[in-house]
């Protein structure tokens, strides 16, 4: 493999990362009714709190979109999930098939 | 515990539950004007159920909504399917196999946290019957998701999600 393939395919996960942290705060905002733009919200800001503000029926709204949207389920034990987009993604790339 | 309300219905699949409006009395602590629910069938307890709410001139609310325009006001619909939850709930505890605590199951009846996207599509008049459908769907801690409609004559009139809390907590 060269080093420029590689190079290639690191730049290529990384942006199918990107992407995908993008998507799910696009399906966080559209589901909350946020009045947000995707693009301000950092991968790492907490989602309660001083972050997005969220409460607890809004991080179940999370867990039904996240189990309609990657047929993930998440649970009572899996509250880091709920640490940050990074954490959700995270935690949706580890569960999904 | 209080003893198995109605006998599954035989049929194939998951055992289903029928419930008169003397067994929901026993299930919901709601009492005349706000017990909105006639009937309930096809209950999977915990998973999903259908209801019967037959609306009649004399319901309270038509007195003032409107005095000469009866519509059922559609947080009332909200209500009756939110009551179908709840006995959806409810015969989860009164079903299951293991033993549960000593009490009235009615005080685990818990409150609604959310209504999401409800729409009305249709005006709901005395005459009416509203026919009712739960499925609930993920939870997480003492919140869950569920979706609910209710038709007459089989068109949708309200159709949408609610949050509802298993419990009293909070």
């Amino acid at each position: 493999m060269s080093t420029t393939a590689t190079y290639d395919e690191i730049r290529e996960a990384a942006q199918a990362r990107l992407d995908k942290n993008m998507k799910i705060k696009t399906l966080i905002i559209d589901r909350l009714g946020l009045e947000v733009s995707p693009e301000v919200v950092s991968d790492n800001q907490p989602l309660f709190g001083r972050g997005l503000e969220m409460d607890s029926l809004d991080s179940l709204e999370i867990v039904v979109m996240v189990n309609n949207e990657f047929g993930v389920s998440v649970n009572d034990d899996d509250i880091e999930a709920f640490g940050s987009i990074n954490a959700l993604v995270d935690f949706v790339e580890a569960h999904e098939d | 515990m209080t003893a198995m309300l109605s006998k599954p219905d035989t049929k194939t699949g998951p055992a289903t539950f029928s419930y008169s409006s003397d067994d929901i009395k026993k299930m919901l602590p709601h009492r005349w004007p706000m017990l909105m629910i006639d009937r309930a069938y096809d209950v999977i307890p915990g998973e999903s159920g259908k209801g019967v709410k037959s609306v009649s001139v004399n319901e309270p609310f038509f007195a003032g909504h409107y005095p000469d325009h009866s519509i059922m006001p559609g947080v009332m619909i909200v209500e009756s399917m939110a009551q179908l939850v709840a006995v959806i709930y409810v015969a989860e505890m009164l079903e299951s196999p293991v033993e549960q605590p000593a009490g009235d199951v009615s005080e685990q009846v818990g409150y609604l946290g959310a209504i999401k996207s409800v729409k009305f599509n249709k005006l709901v008049v005395p005459g009416d019957q509203l026919v009712l459908s739960a499925q609930l769907g993920p939870r997480l801690g003492g919140l869950r998701s569920v979706t609910v409609k209710a038709t007459v004559d089989g068109q949708t009139a309200a159709s949408g999600s609610l949050i509802v809390t298993t419990g009293r907590a909070g």
